[in-house]
């Protein structure tokens, strides 16, 4: 799992290098992935390009007649409020799964080799049950006369029923518990590349714990967070199962908002228009991340 | 005042299944300020667990570690007054070979122009001027051996401890960072401790040697006191080369005893304290002590034997002998002479002599490990080679 030493720059370079027998070669090996990602990425991110500047059809679809009209809607605070609770939510997710994942993995990485195996199987194992399944699972969990509320009640803490449903409190509750594990794994991947001789070191030469810590341990597990807070991150922020299962009506994300324009309103060019802008909100932490697997 | 000193430290591991291990076993050690101290055994012979009990990496399981007096109880390392370079040297790759000097300062919390000084200073000592702004995989093996080193030294410690540093260079390299660090030992005035298992290392570098085995220590001295008077067949067995030879006390005077070794051969040894006549001993000869002669040489006195095999290696010439015994024994001569060189060849009857002051008496007699053989473990003659 080598997130990590991604680097496109330096690939694309020596391809140009190589001569024209090499080229030939990487040609075959690269058709396939290519023409997989013009057929079904390249070209379709066109359509919605184009289709974000025309017009809506009558009975959805759309009429090629050119507009920035669509463009123009998004000054609607309505929708401003989607794209906030939609960012919100996802750093919010993310930093927890950072909170949470990032001492589990250490917790990984130094359990004896035979259990690290188990443990890491065990961060996996959510994934052997479909994603609906489990997001529906946290409503028998969340509802008002669900598993939590009758522990709450029965030791007393409060009365009636909390509200846990339904709300956005659920809603992160179900994306930090979807997407701990795509920040588990990278995270160990780092994790366990780390010299641990390196704290002794630290230590040896004056540093305290925390200062081990800040100065040492987390500047060389610092990828491994990029790239767990990307791949949560990412599809945290486009996500629509989640909020539409556990948010009710109340938490839109972004992702809902595509989904009914396409689907509920028919209006084709507006759910490109905020399908592109959730792609440059997304595109942006990339860019940041190739910025810094660059510098080394 | 002794710069380290440990008294009575044992460290008990709990490994798999629980099963306890005993890696020191009650090490009582004194080591001197501004001395070059060496802790030399094999793998696992807990020499590395005491370095890292003076570290503060483990905390003894009983007895008490001091610093210059102080007892360090369970002081975390960053509390103590030592500095360690570690056996990978454990540089850090993200910062710079300035950065990775200053990071002890820094945590120190120096004032910014003296770090900077102060890292200058012991960049130019370890002679790395000019890869200030290098990371570490940039470097050598050698080069990041002195960074390590720099790193340690700029914190002007009290003690400064090496995991056998040297390990990780070749044979060259080694040689001169022996003896340069050696040097460095002596213009910084840093007590030093060194853990090795190169005897070679330790004999070349130290001002005293713990010599270590299961857990404890066997002996301490100069190198001269280690390699001439072995108190132990280990010792003796480590340290060099080393013919052991069975025999009995026979007479026993004030400053000696005469030993009859064969059954044949009396030989008189000198021994300070009193051996009970008919005791067995063993007797420690070194290969350069002793020294061959044709059979009809002068007085006849000394060991017979035949020569079983003659090995040139330039400086020196190795003979193996057959005594009457079947004991073999190992020879070195060195070449002094370029046209004596072939005086002695395989199949011929000699003598062999040693002066008596350079045989050592040990009171314990182990079995010999191989039926016939006389025991060296270090030779470059493998055991087989010399059985035929």
């Amino acid at each position: 799992m080598n997130f990590t030493q991604l680097n496109l720059k330096e690939k694309i370079n020596s391809y140009f290098q190589t001569d024209t027998r090499k080229k030939l070669n990487l040609f075959v090996f690269l058709f396939p992935a290519t023409l997989w990602l013009i057929c079904f990425f390249i070209f379709p991110l066109s359509i919605v390009l184009v289709y974000s500047f025309l017009e809506r059809g009558t009975y959805g679809g759309v009429s090629w007649i050119l507009t920035l009209e669509n463009y123009q809607r998004l000054a609607n605070p309505i929708y401003w409020t989607v794209f906030f609770r939609s960012l919100y939510l996802a750093f919010l997710t993310t930093f927890a799964c950072l909170l949470v994942g990032y001492p589990l993995a250490f917790f990984i990485v130094t359990r004896p080799p035979q259990w690290r195996n188990i443990l890491l199987l065990l961060t996996i194992i959510p994934f052997w049950t479909n994603f609906l399944v489990r997001i529906y699972a946290w409503i028998v969990l969340l509802r008002s006369e669900g598993v939590i509320n009758i522990i709450i009640q029965s030791l007393g803490i409060s009365n009636e029923p909390l509200e846990l449903l339904f709300n956005s409190f659920a809603v992160s509750v179900g994306l930090i518990y979807g997407y701990l594990p795509f920040m588990i794994l990278p995270l160990y991947s780092t994790i366990e590349k780390f010299n641990f001789s390196l704290i002794e070191a630290s230590q040896d030469l004056g540093a305290n714990d925390w200062r081990t810590f800040t100065r040492i341990v987390l500047p060389l597990t610092y990828r491994g967070i990029v790239a767990g807070s990307l791949l949560v991150f990412i599809p945290a922020v486009g996500e629509f199962v989640t909020p539409d299962i556990l948010g009710g009506a109340k938490t839109l994300m972004m992702g809902n908002l595509v989904q009914s324009q396409f689907l509920a309103a028919r209006n084709w060019p507006f759910g490109s228009v905020l399908s592109i802008v959730m792609m440059a909100i997304v595109l942006l932490p990339i860019i940041v991340y190739f910025r810094i697997s660059e510098e080394k | 005042m002794d710069a380290v000193q440990l008294v009575n430290i044992s460290k008990v591991f709990t490994g798999q299944s629980n099963r306890e291990v005993l890696a020191v076993n009650d090490v009582t050690l004194h080591i001197k300020e501004g001395e070059f101290f060496s802790l030399l055994g094999s793998s696992g012979c807990g020499k590395t667990t005491i370095l890292r009990t003076i570290a503060g990496f483990e905390l003894p399981t009983s007895g008490e570690v001091y610093i210059h007096g102080e007892a360090m109880g369970d002081r975390p390392p960053f509390h103590r007054p030592v500095n360690t370079v570690f056996q990978n040297y454990a540089l850090f790759p993200h910062l710079s070979v300035a950065e990775n000097v200053a990071f002890g300062l820094e945590m120190d919390r120096l004032p910014r122009e003296k770090i900077r000084s102060r890292v200058g200073d012991v960049l130019s000592l370890v002679k790395l001027n000019g890869l200030e702004d290098r990371r570490p995989r940039q470097l050598s093996g050698g080069q990041q051996q002195r960074v390590a080193l720099a790193r340690a030294l700029v914190k002007r410690p009290q003690v400064l401890l090496f995991d056998e540093p040297l390990g990780a260079l070749d044979l060259k390299l080694r040689k001169e960072m022996q003896i340069e660090l050696k040097q460095m030992q002596q213009k910084v005035g840093i007590t030093f401790v060194y853990v090795t298992h190169d005897q070679e290392e330790a004999l070349t570098m130290s001002d005293r040697i713990a010599v270590l085995s299961a857990g404890q220590v066997l002996q301490v001295g100069t190198p001269t006191e280690i390699y001439e008077t072995p108190n132990c067949r280990f010792v003796a067995d480590f340290i060099g080369e080393s013919n052991f030879l069975v025999g009995r006390v026979i007479e026993w005077r004030s400053g000696g005893a005469i030993v009859l070794v064969d059954e044949e051969l009396p030989i008189s040894v000198p021994y300070e304290s009193e051996l009970p006549i008919g005791k067995i001993v063993t007797l420690v000869i070194r290969p350069e002590k002793a020294t061959i002669h044709p059979e009809n040489y002068l007085d006849e006195k000394g060991l017979l034997g035949t020569i079983t095999e003659v090995i040139y290696l330039g400086t020196d010439t190795r003979f193996v002998v057959r005594l009457t015994s079947q004991t073999l024994i190992l020879i070195r001569r060195q070449n002094l002479y370029r046209n004596n060189l072939s005086l002695f060849s395989v199949g011929e009857r000699v003598r062999i002599r040693v002066a008596s002051d350079s045989i050592r008496i040990l009171e314990e007699v182990d079995p010999p490990r191989s039926q016939e053989t006389g025991i060296w473990k270090h030779s470059s003659i493998s055991p087989k080679a010399a059985k035929d």
